[in-house]
């Protein structure tokens, strides 16, 4: 029963209980969005607390003539909510501007409290603008981008342009042709052949060259054994036979490098 | 604009606080409005042009939309019991809506850090278009009570100022 004191309150109109639950609404609205983007600020830091960094990386040569740049990129994400779309570009430049590589590693996705190894193997061409790889050493401009999608609402992208090293397998080759001369009655002559591996990897295999005039048949052709670690010299002579009558001034020394199951041919070295 | 008389809802069935104390009322609300719509989104954005990182937004313009919001919500608050209200209600939301709209047109942060190389890029366009709501429910609703004002005049004043 209700008490003669206490009056019921009267119930607003339709209209104006309908404007009061959107303004309600639309301040629910506001607090939850703001709630929420202070969340995925806070978890992005988590993220970057999580140290997420690029694994070893190893460099080998491969059959299709270039080199496999390997390595993996980690990355943690121990918050509430997940990384989409996760992907790298790289775009490498050799000393002379010049476009080397232009790859991408992912997408991949990883899920909240989820980690993830994206793999990379960026394959270098060691032929056209890639071959001076081979035997200079030299500062590569490398690009690269980041992109994602956090949280459903923010994408980012991060994206870092550095100049790196590049130690070649092959660096300063120079290869120098004697005179000839008569050996236990066979016309040779002496050929030496010297570099520096600046390269991270070991060069092992056969160096096989052929000296070329500048017109008609080879000279004279070889090779020589190699197995020089990453970081040491090679300095070599070796008398090969030599054709009769050939002169090789003004021509040039053509080299090819066979390794296992692969063979990368070398910059020619004119002989003065 | 006067507050209308006494034929409306039976008196004693609400309190309309006198002119005096709803600009007090909306003097006070001015202080958090300004701290939050200006103040410190300004102090942010000075410390990033003064840091060398590039603006998604002239501070000029932070400055104008916050002054006109702000003076938008002191209006609609002291002018509440008036049939002002919705008109208010809804300019104000409409000013938010083309102020995040402004926002929305270059919704990329860009932060180049410097001697690294490294640009990192933030897209929160989609955020903008969630938080476009917020404005829109509020345009919806001072519609209404633009509506409720223009059908029944005074009806809402026992509920917007109880005794």
């Amino acid at each position: 029963m209700a008490s003669p004191i206490y009056r019921k309150p009267p119930t607003p109109p339709g209209i104006y209980r309908a404007a009061r639950a959107l303004r309600r609404l639309s301040a629910i609205a506001f607090v939850v969005l703001i709630l929420f983007v202070a969340l995925v600020g806070y978890s992005a830091v988590q993220i970057i607390h999580s140290q997420p960094h690029l694994g070893t990386t190893t460099s080998t040569v491969e059959p299709n003539q270039t080199v496999d740049v390997a390595t993996q990129f980690s990355l943690t994400n121990p918050t509430y909510f997940s990384i989409q779309h996760f992907a790298l570009h790289f775009l490498i430049l050799n000393a002379s501007n010049v476009p080397l590589l232009d790859a991408r590693a992912g997408p991949v996705s990883i899920a909240a409290g989820g980690a993830s190894n994206l793999p990379i193997n960026l394959y270098v061409p060691l032929t056209a603008a890639g071959e001076s790889l081979l035997t200079e050493d030299q500062y590569l401009d490398w690009n690269v981008w980041g992109n994602a999608s956090y949280a459903y609402l923010f994408t980012v992208s991060i994206g870092e342009a550095t100049e790196r090293a590049w130690g070649a397998p092959f660096d300063d080759l120079q290869v120098s042709v004697g005179a000839p001369a008569l050996v236990n009655g066979q016309l040779e002559v002496p050929v030496t052949i010297s570099f520096s591996n600046d390269a991270t990897f070991a060069v092992d295999g056969s160096l096989n060259y052929q000296v070329v005039p500048p017109s008609g048949p080879d000279c004279s052709q070889g090779s020589f054994g190699l197995n020089v670690p990453s970081g040491t010299g090679f300095d070599e002579t070796q008398d090969a036979a030599y054709a009769t009558g050939c002169n090789p001034a003004g021509g040039q020394v053509d080299s090819e490098y066979v390794g296992n199951g692969f063979s990368v041919s070398l910059p020619s070295e004119p002989i003065p | 604009m006067s507050v209308p008389g006494p034929s409306g809802p039976p008196p004693g069935t609400y309190q309309i606080p006198s002119l005096g104390w709803r600009i007090l009322g909306g003097a006070l609300r001015l202080i958090p409005l300004v701290i939050v719509l200006i103040g410190v989104p300004v102090a942010i954005l000075s410390y990033l042009a003064s840091q060398g990182v590039s603006l998604p937004l002239p501070i000029a313009t932070v400055e104008f939309a916050g002054i006109v919001i702000t003076a938008l919500v002191v209006a609609r608050y002291v002018w509440k019991p008036t049939a002002a209200y919705g008109p208010l209600a809804i300019a104000t939301a409409a000013a938010t809506i083309v102020y995040l709209y402004l926002i929305l047109l270059d919704a990329t942060y860009r932060l180049t850090i410097p001697n690294y190389g490294v640009t990192i890029t933030l897209g929160y366009s989609t955020l903008i278009l969630l938080l476009l709501i917020v404005p829109a429910l509020a345009l919806a609703a001072g519609a209404l009570t633009l509506i409720e004002d223009a059908t029944a005049p005074r009806e809402r004043w026992p509920f917007d100022f109880p005794p």
